[in-house]
């Protein structure tokens, strides 16, 4: 080792550097490249931020009055809401908004308001919305679009004018129900406003010190109205219990579960107690399809409706009852159902009231209901609300006895 | 400036050191050695040991083209003759004459009756018989340049001392005015001329204090103050500077003729005293000597004597490592003992401590060398030319104008002999020529 | 014989005098590398990690970027003599041996020419080039033909540029911001654009103040002429480099940029002071074009080949598609280096003679043609006004 180094010293002192200045300096210059990319990146991240705070600082002018703006976190109020258009049958009928982000305003003293970025849904998804929303009044000052995909189009989304926006300008939230009316032809859309807007204020109550006002409706029980005596005027009865004191009422309510007439008690209900009672109702899960039109107890016949897929006539059908009350004894379909267009004429069996008689006979036979082929869009669920609402009938006049 | 002739670079004379101290005489040397050699011509001695000589009497002839005697310097007694070192820097036969501290004069040496009533013709015999040389360095006889057939019309006294350490011309013109116009009005007379200029350098203050009064009554003389740049003092540079024409080989071409202050001083001498060359100025100075000074001596003196007399060697200094550099540093020689005798070559012995070795790195190609010679050379072409043996090369590149002032190599910051290479090129076209 | 005179006349030597001789101009050039060296340091190191844009690890880089080419450099040349000569293999020899070979300086100088993100192999790899094919195998010191960085630089340059552009180029951390750079250097805009323009070619840049100062992007020493006008006035003082040399190629380059610049219709002044200071003129001038081996030695020599360089320059730079013209231009004048030696050497020392003036004459009719040439084509490029592009066929 010692000889080595004797006679190899210098040469090792060459090499070695070299060596040395190859690995350090590499590994050196690999640092340098590999910050380039990072730097890359934090300037990224620097622009952003600049773009954030331009936003913000945008977003401040919201408020007249305002100084300063601050980011805050925020933790998204989870709550569903149908997607405008649809019935809400299915879970994928809803939709969550979100809190994309929120700032804190305050001017010179205090904090004055709050920002809020919702993500909403209109006739499409990323319907995102500012709204700013004022401490001292618990209302919204101002709402902006930030962006959307709507059929932005004279005949659509543009159609939301200067009247639909001015809703917002110190719209309340400190009443019981919040409505936004929507414009005809942006209905899709104007509910999208609307959904935002009540999750705003849903959002709001979380973060902040504010309680929505609410209508006290406690449904006990909401249901067909089986009574002949009334079920041709009001299809549906609501077994209720509302206001601060608990009070009791059966109320009556139309096709469309708007409020129609006390079953008992007084009638103090407010508007907004009825509102709810309907808003209620209408999540109830009962069906619209079909109503009650007559009962004669002598003859027991029975004559129903039901909304098939021609909207200008229903299809009337009419059963008579044995004299047990257990079973039809007869029926007659009227119809005027046009099975070729709802088909996109692809029915081919025979023609009207096939359909119809086809599954009341399965019924009163106790067979299982088919589903005719191809034809399940309109017709059908209209006569299976029908029958089952029927059936309904039937076992409470068997119930009765 | 780029395209402007160069003019040679101001060197540091180192002139001061010797300067301070006055031109002391010592004219009574125990021993002088008059050298067998003149220039590289051997010397027919026309004495033997044992004779007795006066000062002035001929112990010596010079032959043939340039025939001229050679004097005693001293009275005595030839006592033998040895090998002594020459400033050629070879160990030549010397006559030693051993002082007898009498002074007797050969009977030749008396004053003239009437100097003014000489002919030229009678001008130039005394030049010849006096042995005058050129005490510049060069000891080319000067009779010779004035039995020229050019028509002569200016003379130049060449006081300008450019190379460095050397103060002896200096000095002795300062001490002796007169006697240099005087010399210069003789030479004017000898070779006809009409004017006499006396070229120094314009910081030497002193000469042009002790000339410029006397000049009136020299009629046609006047001075004329060269920049302290080396190598100022070269013939051509001054004929340049003073007649501002240019000459092929000898300045007589044109008219004028060149001669040292120390030979115009000496041959004043000889005129009205008769007083052949038997004395010079040397200076004694360099890093090594303790009081570096000159001395008014006899020629032959022992160096060694006159270094004892300046003081000896500085401490620290081993004359066994140390330069004698004879005649100066630029253009002298270098002998490596300090047995030197004076000789009419011999203006200045330098000693310097011998420089530790050098580093000798690769030409740089700095340009440097070009930069400064005074004949617009390129040495590093030439030496490039020389390594490839090509005459023809050389020949174009002028090698032979080279006038071997050293200033390639002294500017070199390699260390190469430059200097050196352009003389064997120079040397290479003689012989191929 | 020698050593028995002792030496040879004249035995006076600048080089013995203290503060004089070969090791002194190396260490006047090593400082003259300074201001180039800080200023590269300062405006891609410390600048940047001013700016916050950079970690100081990475502050520190081009400082031992540059610092590595000298010592790869060295270290090469060290190995090269190490196998070359078998006798001096002990640290001792090839220390002298080193140390009259101005190891560090072709390493030193060609990572000033490189961009900053340039990889220490591609650094390693130039060094070679320059310090082992360059410069040891012509012989060592004195004897190469080519300046040795400059020879490594165009190796880096032809075959590695690629691997420098994607390990991030030339622009520093803070220069990449700025989004008027769009990644190009100032001649990389006039090669790719052909157009001479004011607000194409110094607006993105700012002014020519900042081509002075040298706040534009550029390889890291070759941006800041202050920093080399600074050197070029040591080196001056010092007498390190002929003060001429630079003055005439840049005066070259300027006055046939003007020229360009009028033929184009812009005569505005700026057009030739951007030509100058951009790109590698300034330190191709001043460090390269004074290169003592492999530029001629006699002064008329150093001055033809500053013309001749300023005529190869701008013609490589405003007719190639090649945004730089000097390193080219230096290569092919360092291979007629001899011959204009030779020539002016002649020239010189013959004076005014009949053979003089044949050989002067020659050269000027070269140099017109070249100039001439340089001109013709660039105005063929450079959208001239119709008037003189006649007047030129005309000439020409």
């Amino acid at each position: 080792m010692k000889a080595f180094f004797a006679n190899k010293g210098s040469l090792a002192l060459l090499i070695v550097p070299l060596l040395v200045i190859f690995i350090f300096g590499g590994v050196y210059s690999r640092y340098m490249t590999a910050q380039v990319e990072v730097h890359a990146e934090e300037e990224r991240i620097r622009q952003e931020e600049e773009a954030e705070r331009q936003f913000a600082l945008e977003l401040m002018t919201m408020f007249p009055e305002a100084t300063e703006i601050e980011k805050r976190t925020v933790a998204s109020v989870e709550k569903s809401y149908i997607i405008p258009g649809k019935a809400g049958a299915n879970p994928e009928d809803f939709f969550s908004p979100i809190v994309k982000k929120s700032y804190l305003v305050s001017d010179a003293s205090t904090d004055i308001g709050v920002i809020y970025v919702i993500e909403s849904h209109g006739n499409k998804s990323g319907l995102v919305l500012v709204f700013a929303i004022e401490f001292a009044t618990n209302s919204i000052t101002g709402i902006q679009v930030l962006e959307h995909n709507e059929t932005d189009t004279a005949a659509y989304f543009r159609k939301l004018g200067t009247e639909f926006y001015a809703q917002f300008d110190d719209l309340a939230f400190d009443v019981p129900v919040l409505v936004v009316d929507a414009v005809a032809g942006a209905t899709y859309s104007s509910r999208g406003f609307e959904i935002a807007t009540l999750y705003a204020r849903e959002q709001y109550a979380a973060d902040f010190d504010f309680v929505i006002p609410v209508v006290l409706v406690e449904a006990n029980d909401i249901d067909y109205n089986l009574d002949p005596d009334t079920f041709a005027d009001y299809p549906f009865v609501a077994d209720i219990t509302y206001g601060t004191e608990a009070k009791n009422a059966v109320v009556y309510l139309a096709l469309d579960f708007s409020f129609a007439a006390m079953a008992s008690g007084t009638d103090d209900l407010s508007d907004f107690e009825k509102l709810e009672i309907k808003n209620l109702a209408s999540q109830a899960g009962l069906s619209t399809l079909s109503y009650f039109s007559s009962y004669d107890a002598e003859t027991r016949t029975v004559v129903m409706q039901a909304k098939g897929y021609v909207t200008r006539y229903t299809i009337q059908v009419t059963f008579v009852i044995n004299e047990d009350l257990t079973a039809i004894e007869s029926y007659s379909v009227l119809s005027r159902e046009t099975y070729d267009s709802e088909y996109n004429e692809l029915y081919t069996g025979p023609g009207v009231p096939y359909v119809e008689s086809k599954m009341i006979t399965q019924y009163r036979n106790g067979e299982s209901i088919d589903t005719i082929a191809g034809a399940s869009a309109k017709t059908e669920p209209a006569i299976l609300s029908l029958i089952d609402l029927f059936d309904r009938f039937l076992g409470s006049l068997g119930g009765g006895e | 400036m780029i395209l402007q002739k160069a003019r040679g670079i101001r060197i540091d004379g180192a002139k001061s050191m010797s300067k301070t101290s006055p031109l002391r005489e010592y004219l009574d040397p125990k021993v002088v050695y008059i050298p067998l050699v003149q220039q590289t011509f051997p010397l027919k001695r026309l004495v033997e040991p044992g004779e007795s000589v006066a000062i002035g009497q001929i112990v010596a002839m010079r032959e043939g083209f340039t025939e001229m005697p050679v004097h005693a310097s001293v009275s005595g007694k030839i006592a033998a003759i040895k090998k002594v070192w020459h400033a050629s820097g070879r160990m030549v036969e010397a006559i030693e004459i051993e002082n007898d501290f009498l002074n007797r004069y050969d009977p030749a040496v008396k004053p003239e009756k009437d100097p003014e009533a000489l002919t030229p013709e009678q001008l130039i015999e005394k030049m010849k018989q006096a042995g005058l040389v050129g005490l510049g360095g060069a000891g080319f006889p000067t009779y010779r340049k004035y039995c020229t057939k050019c028509a002569i019309d200016t003379i130049i006294i060449n006081a300008v001392e450019c190379e460095p350490y050397m103060t002896c011309d200096c000095l002795q013109v300062e001490k002796t005015p007169e006697k240099l116009l005087k010399g210069l009005r003789y030479f004017m007379k000898a070779a006809g001329a009409t004017r006499g200029f006396i070229a120094y350098k314009d910081y030497n203050a002193g000469i042009r204090e002790a000339l410029e009064p006397l000049l009136p009554h020299y009629p046609g003389t006047s001075l004329f103050a060269l920049n302290d740049r080396y190598p100022a003092g070269w013939e051509k540079y001054i004929v340049e500077s003073v007649v501002g024409k240019t000459y092929q080989k000898l300045p007589s071409e044109i008219g004028v003729i060149v001669n040292n202050s120390a030979t115009a001083i000496a041959f004043a001498d000889m005129v009205e005293d008769n007083l052949p060359l038997v004395r010079r100025v040397i200076t004694i100075t360099g890093e090594g000597i303790t009081s570096p000074q000159n001395f008014h001596v006899p020629l032959g003196t022992k160096v060694q004597d006159l270094v004892a007399m300046s003081g000896g060697y500085k401490e620290g200094l081993d004359p066994k490592n140390a330069w004698y550099l004879a005649g100066g540093p630029m253009t002298g020689r270098a002998i490596l003992v300090d047995e030197l005798v004076v000789s009419d070559t011999l203006g200045a012995v330098v000693v310097l401590p011998m420089p530790a070795e050098k580093l000798h790195p690769e030409c740089l190609g700095c340009g440097q060398c070009a930069d400064v010679c005074p004949v617009h050379l390129t040495p590093t072409e030439i030496k490039r030319a020389l390594d490839r043996k090509d005459l023809k090369a050389i020949g174009s590149l002028n090698a032979d104008k080279c006038m071997a002032c050293g200033l390639c190599s002294y500017v070199c910051p390699s260390h190469i002999e430059i200097a050196d290479y352009v003389a064997k090129a120079k040397e290479s076209l003689k012989k191929g020529a | 014989m020698a050593r028995f005179a002792g030496g040879k006349a004249p035995y006076l030597r600048i080089a013995d005098q203290p503060g004089q001789g070969t090791n002194v101009v190396m260490r006047d050039f090593l400082i003259g590398l300074l201001p180039v060296v800080l200023f590269a340091w300062y405006k891609n190191g410390i600048q940047v990690y001013l700016d916050g844009n950079i970690a100081i690890m990475e502050m520190f880089y081009p400082f031992v970027f540059i610092l590595l080419g000298g010592l790869s450099s060295l270290l090469m040349e060290g190995l090269s003599f190490y196998i070359t000569d078998k006798e001096n293999r002990s640290l001792k020899g090839l220390m002298k041996r080193l140390h009259t070979s101005f190891s560090l300086i072709p390493g030193l100088i060609l990572a000033l020419l490189l961009p900053l993100y340039t990889p220490v192999w591609v650094l390693l790899f130039g060094a070679f080039m320059a310090s082992i094919v360059a410069k040891m195998l012509f012989g060592g010191f004195g004897h190469n033909i080519f300046n040795p960085a400059l020879l490594g630089y165009l190796a880096v340059g032809f075959t590695l540029s690629g691997v420098i552009a994607a390990a991030g180029g030339a622009l520093n951390a803070s220069e990449v911001l700025v989004d008027t750079y769009a990644g190009a250097t100032p001649l990389g805009i006039l090669a790719a654009t052909k157009q001479i323009d004011y607000q194409t070619l110094v607006a993105p840049y700012g002014n020519l103040w900042n081509f002075l100062l040298g706040t534009i992007p550029g390889a890291l020493g070759e941006t800041g002429a202050l920093a080399i006008i600074i050197a070029y006035i040591w080196f001056s003082v010092r007498k390190v480099i002929k003060w001429s040399t630079p003055l005439i190629y840049i005066g070259t380059v300027f006055a046939l940029s003007w020229l360009i610049g009028i033929f184009a219709g812009d005569a505005g002044i700026w057009f030739p002071t951007y030509s100058i200071l951009s790109g590698g003129v300034m330190f191709g001038a001043v460090y390269m074009a004074t290169e003592p081996v492999t530029t001629p030695k006699n002064p008329w020599g150093k001055v033809v080949f500053a013309l001749f360089l300023g005529a190869l320059t701008v013609l490589f730079r405003f007719i190639g598609n090649f945004p730089e013209g000097v390193g080219t231009s230096l290569i092919v004048m360092n291979m007629f280096t001899m011959p204009i030696d030779n020539l002016t050497a002649q020239m010189r020392s013959a004076g005014l003679r009949k053979a003089t003036f044949v050989k002067g004459g020659l050269l000027v009719v070269l140099l017109g043609a070249l100039i001439a040439y340089a001109l013709f084509k660039a105005s063929t490029i450079y959208s001239l006004s119709i008037i003189t592009r006649i007047f030129l066929q005309g000439v020409m």
